[in-house]
């Protein structure tokens, strides 16, 4: 592919592999830090992972300076300012975060309020604002999907101004992301279902969206070709530990695909169907992806249809629309078939979203920043229109 | 002296005329070509550049003033707007900026101080800007080439860019529309004629508006 113009980056060391975790210390030190503020939730921390966690720091001179396991599945102002207060109080030097999405946001969050000494993260809402060097952040992903161990991007709620705050700074890269499969392992079928669908949907709309570029793209390929040849099994069997380790790998290959390449319509209607009706992250994508690609199907068959061998297995055969529509029928037959194996609705309706709703998450979703790299127009109409056929 | 001695191999040259890397070496690279058209734009000195985007900032502010009043898809679309919302145009690190705020139901053109500005769409260069505004380029392939960056509420952000979308439609010949929009508008006979008045307003708009 050609692009016209673009910007890439990505300075995340990552470390992939069976007792990877082991490294954190080690990481720790060569950042030249000894103290570390772990952030975390209680689903993480009664899996029993925190306990992986503390045991990779014996025989080393680092340690823990405190354990926050309160952090709720949207993270806030309110969680966000305790948290850097706790990392003042315990004198920490670094944040390490232990599970998913939520978990990393309050930590970039946290490292903002810190760095920046301020309480107030209104201030720094947008893009490219925060200019301080930040503290060491450390992140162990604990499911494969958000990619958020390798973006820019942190969305904090704020409670008293009832808005999501968004935040996009090459300074709110982690400095280290460690991939171990135990720390995926217990993940059960239907979450491990979700997020997987999350990192595909990561991958496909960074593959057409309108920040591509020719490393995205090749990022995409192999985040796509990974999830494709892994998903299935692990939500089969969430005891292998190869498939986990290679889910792992995609979500963290599509995160930095889409951190540089930005994604679109499925995002925007995502995030919206989320805030509305609080379906998951993950779920939402799932649904919406083949109705996202078909949205794009008219402006972007050719890229589309580049991904028909990946989605699908086989070469297939025609124009690129012929292709793009057979990887657009991939996508429905893995949603379907990960219905069948872990429960993964299928259908918005399916997902706890009421028809007197769909007008709310339109109205949403055509205000959110994700629309702007979609390559094709979205109209409140339009937006709706899809959630419709859904539904 | 032998015939080769006196070829380019003897001056550590390619047989293309382009020297090879050595401490003698002297590289002769052809000279670059004059820009063509439009891209003249980006050999301009700064100052020459920085003055047509001031210009351009000013038309678009006057645009969307006459538009906020005369218009019904943007007096429809900023209806929902609370009073007193303040953005603005501006071109990092130092170039000109527009401030406008919607008061009374419409947008006014407040100067270009952007101290209480709620949303910035910033230019990273003047050259990011003069290719916006010279048509090269739409405001979503601006964002999608890092060309403009955001500070502010995202969702909001986003609500102004659709109103200014509306603007550059009656700011721009179709045909810049058509290569610049994501979907070429298509004005009615009667929105056409609000082009056309637009224009008529225009200049006066901007020498009243570079007072300020």
């Amino acid at each position: 592919m050609k692009a016209d113009f673009y910007e890439f980056f990505c300075p995340v060391k990552v470390i992939s592999g069976k007792q990877a975790l082991s490294n954190l210390p080690h990481e720790m030190d060569q950042l030249n830090v000894k103290r570390a503020l772990i952030v975390t939730d209680k689903g993480v921390a009664g899996a029993g992972l925190i306990s992986y966690v503390q045991d990779a720091f014996q025989g080393s001179s680092c340690e823990i300076g405190h354990i926050f396991d309160e952090t709720p599945p949207d993270s806030s102002n309110m969680v966000v300012n305790q948290v850097a207060e706790l990392f003042r109080q315990k004198n920490c030097d670094c944040f390490v975060a232990v599970g998913g999405g939520s978990c990393i946001d309050t930590a970039k969050g946290a490292n903002i309020v810190v760095t920046e000494q301020t309480d107030d993260l209104m201030k720094f809402r947008g893009a490219e604002r925060l200019k301080k060097a930040m503290k060491p952040l450390l992140v162990v992903p604990t499911t494969a999907g958000t990619g958020s161990e390798v973006t820019l991007v942190a969305v904090i709620s704020n409670v008293q101004a009832g808005v999501k705050m968004a935040f996009t700074s090459d300074r709110l890269y982690p400095n280290v992301a460690i991939l171990d499969p135990k720390m995926t392992m217990t993940m059960p079928p239907k979450i491990t279902a979700a997020t997987g669908m999350d990192a595909l949907t990561h991958a496909i709309e960074a593959y057409y969206c309108l920040q591509k570029n020719p490393i995205s793209d090749s990022l995409a390929i192999t985040a796509i070709k990974l999830a494709m040849g892994n998903l299935v099994q692990c939500v089969e069997n969430g005891k292998d530990e190869s498939a986990r380790l290679a889910m792992a790998n995609s979500s963290l290959i599509a995160g930095m695909a889409f951190s540089n390449s930005m994604v679109g319509v499925v995002h925007a209607l995502a995030h919206a169907t989320g805030g509305v009706c609080h379906v998951p992250h993950g779920v939402a994508n799932a649904i919406l992806l083949p109705f996202g690609m078909e949205n794009n199907l008219a402006k972007k068959a050719a890229e589309i249809g580049e991904l028909a061998p990946y989605l699908c297995g086989r070469e297939i055969q025609g124009d690129d629309r012929a292709k793009a529509v057979a990887a657009i029928q991939a996508v429905r037959d893995l949603n379907k078939k990960l219905n069948q194996l872990g429960g993964l609705p299928n259908r918005l309706r399916d997902a706890g979203v009421t028809e007197d709703k769909l007008e709310a998450i339109a109205k949403v979703a055509v205000n959110d920043g994700a629309l702007i790299y979609n390559p094709e127009e979205v109209t409140f109409e339009e937006a709706l229109d899809i959630l419709r056929r859904a539904f | 002296m032998s015939p080769e001695s006196n070829n380019n191999k003897s001056a550590g040259m390619r047989p293309g005329g382009v020297a090879a890397a050595g401490p003698s070496a002297a590289i002769s690279y052809p000279k670059a070509k004059e820009p063509m058209g439009l891209n003249r734009l980006f050999s301009l000195s700064y100052p020459v550049k920085s003055g047509i985007a001031r210009v351009a900032l000013l038309a678009l502010a006057v645009g969307f003033e006459y538009l906020s009043r005369n218009c019904d898809k943007l007096k429809k679309e900023i209806s929902t707007w609370e009073e007193g919302r303040v953005f603005a145009l501006s071109v990092l690190s130092k170039g000109p900026s527009v401030v406008l705020r919607k008061e009374n139901g419409a947008i006014r053109y407040i100067g270009g101080n952007l101290k209480d500005s709620e949303i910035v769409f910033y230019f990273k260069n003047i050259d990011s800007a003069l290719m916006l505004f010279a048509g090269l380029i739409g405001a979503h392939t601006a964002s999608a080439q890092h060309r403009t960056i955001v500070h502010g509420d995202i969702g909001i952000a986003m609500e102004v860019l659709r109103a200014m979308n509306i603007a550059q439609s009656y700011l721009y010949p179709g045909i810049v529309l058509k290569k610049t929009f994501k979907r070429a508008p298509k004005l009615s006979f009667s929105e056409q004629i609000l082009k056309l008045k637009l224009m008529l307003a225009l200049l006066p708009g901007i020498v009243a508006a570079y007072k300020k």
